[in-house]
């Protein structure tokens, strides 16, 4: 008998990660924040500890538009232009 | 598009397709080649075609497989354009998929049916109208829940977190009964033409029943609407995504009798849907200490009375209609309205 199958696989995307910094010394952060509650909260408490220990400069905060979307285009081209690394996370 | 298996019995295909995962956990009707023709030629459609994309699962769906899913769910070929409809609309970027369909909030899609196809293809709009019984409901809404876990990969557990779910994750889909509506229909609030057909498609949380039985005037039988609508424990206490509220017969009798309007009954269910704030964050709903000036300020289950959307459907006896409440936030999601396309 004839099965049809119903599903579609995800089409996968090459990629590949970005290089750690060696050295977080002297770099600029960029924050995601996704805006759940407390999430810009821990996000700035982190980014406050790498300044201490690192001297790491807080460069610019994403505000996504709500938990479920992507970083906009435009928010993706600031943190590019001027942040050396990106620390994103869900708080809730 | 399909393969041979050595199987000679129906109840093993069943099983067969059960066993594979494609199910929502109810026996589906086996597809066919010519079914599965049949469906996409009710619609006008290429098996390649593709109805819609969601980027953030790398999926584009295509009509084949809406095809495949429509049939597993019982569809009949006719209702394959309705089920495109609410493809389109669950892939429109409004209504925010990935977040609707994965959330741990578990939302239902509800389906509403609108203009000449409704009764055309018998989707029921009187009597038990959210209830079993109605084949076009039943099946229209089960195959869009079959696209989203075989197509889009929306299985529970794994890309479903919902913690509940709710009984509409089966199937909710019903049509608005204009021809008993004391107003316009949802389709035609939204700039559509009376004999154009639509479905509009709704992040739904559970349904809640509103009873009211002694009530003569509209403000005094849209109370318990309001109080519903602004309970502590909704996702739309904090984060005022839309409220579909639904009017059935003797509710939408009284209404009529009073000549309120659509926008009035809007206007006056958000004027007296609302909580202070202090109770909202009493209730940890919003976070912080409560302020003096939180004791006076009001919290709206919605952003304003426009998100407020009204529709007639269901029996004409009885002093019950309902409020279907809102996944998310405003931020996430909007209801989102499809032109029905025929061939």
């Amino acid at each position: 008998m004839e099965i049809f199958d119903p599903t579609i696989s995800a089409e996968r995307e090459a990629f590949s990660y970005a290089p750690r910094p060696k050295d977080l010394h002297g770099l600029k952060v960029g924050l995601v924040e996704n805006t759940k509650f407390n999430s810009e909260t821990i996000l700035r408490k982190i980014a406050e500890r790498l300044d201490e220990r690192y001297k790491v400069k807080l460069v610019h905060v994403d505000h996504k538009q709500s938990s479920s979307h992507s970083v906009a285009d435009d928010g993706l081209a600031k943190l590019k232009e001027q942040a050396d690394f990106v620390i994103a996370g869900v708080g809730d | 598009m399909s393969q041979t298996a050595p199987i000679k019995d129906a109840q093993a295909l069943i099983e067969l397709y059960y066993n594979k995962g494609w199910t929502d956990g109810l026996p589906v009707v086996p597809p066919s080649e010519a079914s599965v023709g049949a469906t996409l030629a009710a619609a006008g459609l290429q098996g390649d075609e593709v109805i819609g994309e969601i980027p953030d699962r790398h999926v584009r769906v295509t009509a084949d497989k809406v095809a495949i899913n429509a049939v597993l769910a019982g569809c009949l070929p006719e209702y394959m354009p309705v089920v495109v409809a609410a493809v389109k609309g669950i892939c429109h970027p409004d209504y925010c998929y990935h977040g609707a369909a994965t959330s741990t909030g578990g939302s239902a899609v509800a389906t509403i049916v609108n203009g000449p196809i409704a009764p055309r293809l018998e989707i029921n709009a009187r009597d038990n109208v959210l209830g079993q019984g109605f084949r076009a409901n039943a099946t229209i809404g089960r195959a869009v829940r079959l696209v989203m876990m075989n197509a889009i990969n929306t299985r529970p557990g794994k890309l479903d977190r919902s913690t509940l779910g709710n009984p509409g994750k089966y199937s909710l889909c019903f049509a608005e009964n204009e021809a008993e509506s004391p107003w316009e229909p949802l389709h035609v609030e939204r700039g559509y033409r009376p004999d154009e057909s639509t479905v509009t498609v709704f992040a739904a949380e559970g349904l809640i029943q509103i009873y009211n039985q002694l009530s003569s005037t509209a403000d005094q039988l849209l109370l318990p609407f309001a109080d519903a609508m602004s309970n502590l424990g909704s996702m739309n206490i904090a984060g005022q995504a839309q409220i579909v509220v639904l009017f059935a017969g003797e509710h939408c009798e009284t209404l009529r009798a009073s000549g309120w309007s659509k926008r009035q009954v809007k206007d006056y269910l958000y004027d007296h849907a609302k909580r202070t704030v202090a109770d909202v964050k009493r209730a940890g709903r919003i976070a912080g200490p409560v302020a003096p000036e939180d004791e006076r300020t009001w919290r709206h289950p919605v952003k304003s009375a426009d998100d407020i959307v009204v529709v007639t459907a269901g029996g004409r006896a009885g002093a019950f209609s309902a409020v279907l409440m809102g996944w998310g936030s405003a931020a996430h999601t909007r209801s989102v309205t499809t032109p029905v396309v025929l061939p």
